[in-house]
Protein backbone atom coordinates (compact mmCIF):
# COMPACT_ATOMS: atom_id res chain seq x y z
CA UNK A 1 0.00 0.00 0.00
CA UNK A 2 1.67 3.18 -1.07
CA UNK A 3 0.69 7.04 0.99
CA UNK A 4 1.26 10.01 -0.39
CA UNK A 5 3.01 13.08 1.83
CA UNK A 6 1.04 15.78 2.58
CA UNK A 7 1.88 18.67 4.08
CA UNK A 8 0.72 19.18 7.66
CA UNK A 9 -2.13 21.23 8.89
CA UNK A 10 -3.79 22.65 12.05
CA UNK A 11 -6.92 20.62 10.43
CA UNK A 12 -4.93 17.50 9.40
CA UNK A 13 -3.30 17.16 12.62
CA UNK A 14 -5.45 18.07 15.34
CA UNK A 15 -6.74 14.30 16.08
CA UNK A 16 -2.77 13.84 16.65
CA UNK A 17 -1.80 16.61 18.93
CA UNK A 18 -0.38 19.95 18.59
CA UNK A 19 1.06 21.68 15.27
CA UNK A 20 1.93 25.24 14.83
CA UNK A 21 3.57 26.98 11.85
CA UNK A 22 5.47 29.38 13.67
CA UNK A 23 6.16 32.12 11.01
CA UNK A 24 2.31 32.51 10.48
CA UNK A 25 2.28 34.05 14.42
CA UNK A 26 3.00 37.68 15.30
CA UNK A 27 6.49 38.23 14.18
CA UNK A 28 9.31 40.19 16.53
CA UNK A 29 11.96 41.39 14.75
CA UNK A 30 14.97 43.43 14.83
CA UNK A 31 18.08 44.25 13.21
CA UNK A 32 19.04 40.89 11.86
CA UNK A 33 16.54 38.38 12.81
CA UNK A 34 13.10 37.75 13.02
CA UNK A 35 11.34 35.28 15.94
CA UNK A 36 8.17 33.80 17.09
CA UNK A 37 6.74 31.99 19.86
CA UNK A 38 4.14 30.49 20.72
CA UNK A 39 1.34 31.83 23.75
CA UNK A 40 0.47 28.89 24.59
CA UNK A 41 2.80 26.05 26.27
CA UNK A 42 3.87 23.53 23.28
CA UNK A 43 3.55 20.70 25.83
CA UNK A 44 1.94 20.65 29.59
CA UNK A 45 4.67 18.90 30.23
CA UNK A 46 8.86 19.04 31.53
CA UNK A 47 10.98 17.10 28.63
CA UNK A 48 14.09 16.25 27.75
CA UNK A 49 15.60 16.81 24.54
CA UNK A 50 16.89 14.77 22.02
CA UNK A 51 18.37 14.41 18.06
CA UNK A 52 17.21 11.83 15.39
CA UNK A 53 19.98 10.84 12.47
CA UNK A 54 17.54 9.35 9.38
CA UNK A 55 19.86 8.14 6.85
CA UNK A 56 17.65 8.14 3.97
CA UNK A 57 14.30 10.07 2.49
CA UNK A 58 11.20 9.26 0.72
CA UNK A 59 10.20 6.83 -0.65
CA UNK A 60 11.15 4.51 2.01
CA UNK A 61 8.86 1.93 4.36
CA UNK A 62 6.63 1.63 7.26
CA UNK A 63 6.76 -2.00 8.79
CA UNK A 64 6.76 -0.71 11.99
CA UNK A 65 5.31 2.07 14.43
CA UNK A 66 5.83 3.06 18.11
CA UNK A 67 3.69 5.00 20.62
CA UNK A 68 3.85 6.51 23.90
CA UNK A 69 1.72 6.10 26.25
CA UNK A 70 2.66 8.23 28.95
CA UNK A 71 4.41 11.50 27.37
CA UNK A 72 3.36 13.65 24.47
CA UNK A 73 6.21 13.91 21.91
CA UNK A 74 7.64 17.06 19.94
CA UNK A 75 8.89 16.89 16.57
CA UNK A 76 10.93 19.66 15.11
CA UNK A 77 13.07 19.83 11.96
CA UNK A 78 16.47 20.06 11.36
CA UNK A 79 18.26 21.42 8.68
CA UNK A 80 14.79 21.06 6.23
CA UNK A 81 11.66 19.41 6.08
CA UNK A 82 11.02 16.14 7.41
CA UNK A 83 8.33 13.63 7.00
CA UNK A 84 6.37 11.78 9.90
CA UNK A 85 4.30 8.65 9.49
CA UNK A 86 1.39 8.62 12.19
CA UNK A 87 -1.69 6.36 13.31
CA UNK A 88 -4.48 6.75 15.56
CA UNK A 89 -6.46 3.60 15.50
CA UNK A 90 -9.31 3.33 17.03
CA UNK A 91 -9.59 0.69 19.95
CA UNK A 92 -6.24 1.18 20.82
CA UNK A 93 -5.43 -1.80 18.36
CA UNK A 94 -2.10 -2.23 16.45
CA UNK A 95 -1.89 0.21 13.61
CA UNK A 96 -2.31 -1.28 10.10
CA UNK A 97 -1.70 0.27 7.35
CA UNK A 98 -4.62 1.99 5.94
CA UNK A 99 -4.38 3.74 9.25
CA UNK A 100 -1.15 5.49 8.12
CA UNK A 101 -0.57 8.85 7.14
CA UNK A 102 2.32 11.05 6.07
CA UNK A 103 2.56 14.43 7.05
CA UNK A 104 5.29 17.17 6.05
CA UNK A 105 6.79 19.45 8.28
CA UNK A 106 8.65 22.61 7.41
CA UNK A 107 11.90 24.33 9.31
CA UNK A 108 9.43 26.89 11.40
CA UNK A 109 6.70 23.84 11.95
CA UNK A 110 6.77 22.28 15.00
CA UNK A 111 3.96 18.74 15.96
CA UNK A 112 3.57 17.95 19.60
CA UNK A 113 1.60 14.48 19.41
CA UNK A 114 -0.03 13.00 21.79
CA UNK A 115 0.07 10.04 24.56
CA UNK A 116 -0.76 7.13 22.37
CA UNK A 117 -0.25 8.30 19.00
CA UNK A 118 1.40 5.86 16.58
CA UNK A 119 4.83 7.11 14.80
CA UNK A 120 7.77 6.28 12.56
CA UNK A 121 10.89 7.93 12.74
CA UNK A 122 11.00 11.37 10.73
CA UNK A 123 12.31 11.21 7.20
CA UNK A 124 13.35 13.68 4.64
CA UNK A 125 11.49 14.15 1.27
CA UNK A 126 14.92 13.13 0.01
CA UNK A 127 18.96 11.60 1.63
CA UNK A 128 19.50 12.00 4.75
CA UNK A 129 18.34 14.33 7.71
CA UNK A 130 18.40 15.26 11.18
CA UNK A 131 15.27 16.39 13.26
CA UNK A 132 15.02 17.35 17.31
CA UNK A 133 12.07 15.76 19.47
CA UNK A 134 11.28 16.65 23.05
CA UNK A 135 10.16 14.24 25.05
CA UNK A 136 10.17 11.98 28.28
CA UNK A 137 9.99 8.60 26.56
CA UNK A 138 12.42 6.33 28.71
CA UNK A 139 13.78 2.72 28.42
CA UNK A 140 10.21 1.18 29.52
CA UNK A 141 8.54 2.16 26.38
CA UNK A 142 7.28 -0.58 23.72
CA UNK A 143 9.52 0.28 21.10
CA UNK A 144 8.53 -0.90 17.57
CA UNK A 145 5.56 -2.79 17.08
CA UNK A 146 5.47 -4.82 12.98
CA UNK A 147 2.03 -3.22 11.52
CA UNK A 148 -0.48 -5.25 11.03
CA UNK A 149 -1.20 -6.65 7.65
CA UNK A 150 0.96 -5.40 4.49
CA UNK A 151 3.64 -2.33 5.15
CA UNK A 152 3.22 0.94 4.01
CA UNK A 153 5.55 2.64 1.19
CA UNK A 154 5.48 6.54 1.37
CA UNK A 155 5.83 8.65 -1.28
CA UNK A 156 6.38 12.31 -1.70
CA UNK B 1 36.32 48.94 21.04
CA UNK B 2 36.14 45.11 22.10
CA UNK B 3 36.72 42.72 19.52
CA UNK B 4 36.01 38.98 20.49
CA UNK B 5 35.62 36.16 18.07
CA UNK B 6 33.12 33.50 19.34
CA UNK B 7 34.26 30.28 21.65
CA UNK B 8 33.14 27.25 20.65
CA UNK B 9 30.82 26.17 23.75
CA UNK B 10 31.65 23.51 26.26
CA UNK B 11 29.58 22.80 29.69
CA UNK B 12 32.70 24.19 31.43
CA UNK B 13 33.17 27.68 29.16
CA UNK B 14 28.98 28.22 29.55
CA UNK B 15 28.42 26.97 33.16
CA UNK B 16 28.23 30.68 34.69
CA UNK B 17 25.69 31.30 32.25
CA UNK B 18 23.25 27.84 32.53
CA UNK B 19 23.49 24.24 31.12
CA UNK B 20 24.82 23.04 27.99
CA UNK B 21 23.97 19.59 25.98
CA UNK B 22 25.69 18.01 23.27
CA UNK B 23 22.50 16.36 21.88
CA UNK B 24 24.73 14.25 19.02
CA UNK B 25 26.82 12.77 22.32
CA UNK B 26 23.93 11.84 24.74
CA UNK B 27 22.80 8.36 25.38
CA UNK B 28 21.27 6.34 22.50
CA UNK B 29 17.78 5.63 22.55
CA UNK B 30 17.40 1.94 22.75
CA UNK B 31 14.25 1.25 20.48
CA UNK B 32 15.28 3.99 17.63
CA UNK B 33 14.69 3.05 13.83
CA UNK B 34 17.97 5.19 13.08
CA UNK B 35 20.31 6.55 15.49
CA UNK B 36 18.43 8.80 18.36
CA UNK B 37 19.52 10.63 21.12
CA UNK B 38 18.16 12.12 24.45
CA UNK B 39 19.18 13.93 27.25
CA UNK B 40 19.25 12.28 30.64
CA UNK B 41 17.78 14.95 32.58
CA UNK B 42 15.06 17.00 31.56
CA UNK B 43 16.34 20.82 29.62
CA UNK B 44 12.91 21.40 29.83
CA UNK B 45 11.82 21.45 33.38
CA UNK B 46 8.73 22.77 32.72
CA UNK B 47 5.98 23.17 30.18
CA UNK B 48 7.57 25.82 28.46
CA UNK B 49 6.81 28.04 24.76
CA UNK B 50 8.08 27.21 21.67
CA UNK B 51 9.81 29.86 19.34
CA UNK B 52 11.78 30.08 16.62
CA UNK B 53 14.61 32.98 15.29
CA UNK B 54 15.47 33.56 11.49
CA UNK B 55 18.95 35.69 11.93
CA UNK B 56 21.60 36.36 9.38
CA UNK B 57 25.27 37.73 9.98
CA UNK B 58 27.73 39.11 7.38
CA UNK B 59 31.62 38.22 9.07
CA UNK B 60 31.13 40.34 11.96
CA UNK B 61 28.34 41.87 14.23
CA UNK B 62 28.00 44.70 17.25
CA UNK B 63 26.54 43.29 20.74
CA UNK B 64 24.73 46.42 20.69
CA UNK B 65 21.56 45.34 23.01
CA UNK B 66 21.07 42.30 25.46
CA UNK B 67 17.07 41.37 27.18
CA UNK B 68 17.18 38.69 30.31
CA UNK B 69 14.20 37.66 32.00
CA UNK B 70 14.43 37.09 35.34
CA UNK B 71 11.53 34.77 35.92
CA UNK B 72 11.90 32.15 33.21
CA UNK B 73 15.08 29.90 32.05
CA UNK B 74 15.77 30.25 28.62
CA UNK B 75 16.45 27.05 26.15
CA UNK B 76 18.46 27.49 23.03
CA UNK B 77 19.12 25.12 20.48
CA UNK B 78 20.59 25.09 16.86
CA UNK B 79 18.56 24.17 14.26
CA UNK B 80 20.16 23.97 10.60
CA UNK B 81 23.79 25.97 10.66
CA UNK B 82 25.78 27.17 13.14
CA UNK B 83 25.00 30.51 15.18
CA UNK B 84 26.74 32.44 17.65
CA UNK B 85 25.19 33.29 21.32
CA UNK B 86 26.26 36.28 23.29
CA UNK B 87 25.69 36.83 26.73
CA UNK B 88 26.37 39.03 29.86
CA UNK B 89 26.73 38.02 33.15
CA UNK B 90 25.80 41.57 34.56
CA UNK B 91 24.04 42.52 37.28
CA UNK B 92 20.26 41.79 36.30
CA UNK B 93 18.75 44.73 37.86
CA UNK B 94 20.98 47.05 35.62
CA UNK B 95 22.61 46.88 32.30
CA UNK B 96 24.60 44.59 30.74
CA UNK B 97 28.23 45.67 30.56
CA UNK B 98 30.40 45.04 27.23
CA UNK B 99 33.28 43.84 29.81
CA UNK B 100 30.91 40.69 30.37
CA UNK B 101 30.32 39.97 26.72
CA UNK B 102 31.12 36.54 25.82
CA UNK B 103 30.31 34.64 22.30
CA UNK B 104 29.84 31.07 21.99
CA UNK B 105 29.80 29.03 18.65
CA UNK B 106 26.75 26.66 18.62
CA UNK B 107 26.81 23.78 15.93
CA UNK B 108 23.37 22.09 15.29
CA UNK B 109 23.09 19.58 18.24
CA UNK B 110 24.33 22.37 20.69
CA UNK B 111 21.38 22.94 23.35
CA UNK B 112 21.53 25.14 26.14
CA UNK B 113 19.31 26.64 29.52
CA UNK B 114 20.51 29.88 30.19
CA UNK B 115 19.90 30.77 33.67
CA UNK B 116 16.89 33.17 35.10
CA UNK B 117 18.66 36.83 34.47
CA UNK B 118 21.38 36.13 32.02
CA UNK B 119 21.90 38.93 30.04
CA UNK B 120 21.43 37.55 26.29
CA UNK B 121 21.88 39.09 22.40
CA UNK B 122 19.65 37.81 19.63
CA UNK B 123 21.61 34.99 17.81
CA UNK B 124 23.47 35.48 14.78
CA UNK B 125 23.93 33.04 11.97
CA UNK B 126 28.18 32.19 12.25
CA UNK B 127 27.36 32.53 8.37
CA UNK B 128 24.83 33.61 5.90
CA UNK B 129 21.23 33.05 7.09
CA UNK B 130 20.53 30.10 9.76
CA UNK B 131 17.43 29.28 12.19
CA UNK B 132 17.23 28.26 15.67
CA UNK B 133 14.60 26.92 18.46
CA UNK B 134 14.38 28.60 21.38
CA UNK B 135 12.05 27.70 24.27
CA UNK B 136 10.53 29.74 27.53
CA UNK B 137 8.50 29.55 30.33
CA UNK B 138 7.18 33.04 29.77
CA UNK B 139 6.88 34.92 27.19
CA UNK B 140 8.11 37.52 29.70
CA UNK B 141 6.37 41.18 30.21
CA UNK B 142 7.57 44.21 31.08
CA UNK B 143 10.91 45.20 31.71
CA UNK B 144 11.38 41.20 31.09
CA UNK B 145 11.78 42.03 27.36
CA UNK B 146 12.85 45.72 27.54
CA UNK B 147 16.28 45.21 25.39
CA UNK B 148 19.09 47.43 27.34
CA UNK B 149 21.81 48.81 25.56
CA UNK B 150 25.25 47.24 26.24
CA UNK B 151 27.21 50.11 28.58
CA UNK B 152 30.67 50.29 27.59
CA UNK B 153 33.18 49.99 24.64
CA UNK B 154 31.37 48.69 21.62
CA UNK B 155 31.72 44.70 20.95
CA UNK B 156 32.29 43.23 17.97
CA UNK B 157 32.24 39.91 17.59
CA UNK B 158 34.47 39.01 14.37
CA UNK B 159 33.77 35.47 12.55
Amino acid sequence: MQVTVVRATEENTKRYGKFVCLPKLEEFASDGWRCWITEEFCMDQAAKLGIGHSPQGAPYKVDAMQQHKKTKKLFAPGQGPVVIALAKPEGGKIPQAADVEALLLEPGDFLAIDEGVWYDACHAPDGPTYYFFASLETEDDSGYIPLQGEPVEVKM
Amino acid sequence: MIKQRPTPITEENFAPFGNYWNLCTQPKVRASKYEEYLTTDEPVYQPMRFGMTMCENGNRFAVRSMERHNTTEEVLFAADKPIVLSVAGSDPAGDPLAEDVRSFLLKPGDAVRMNKGIWHDACHAAKGEAFYYFMAHGTGQGDEIVWHDVQGPMVEVEL
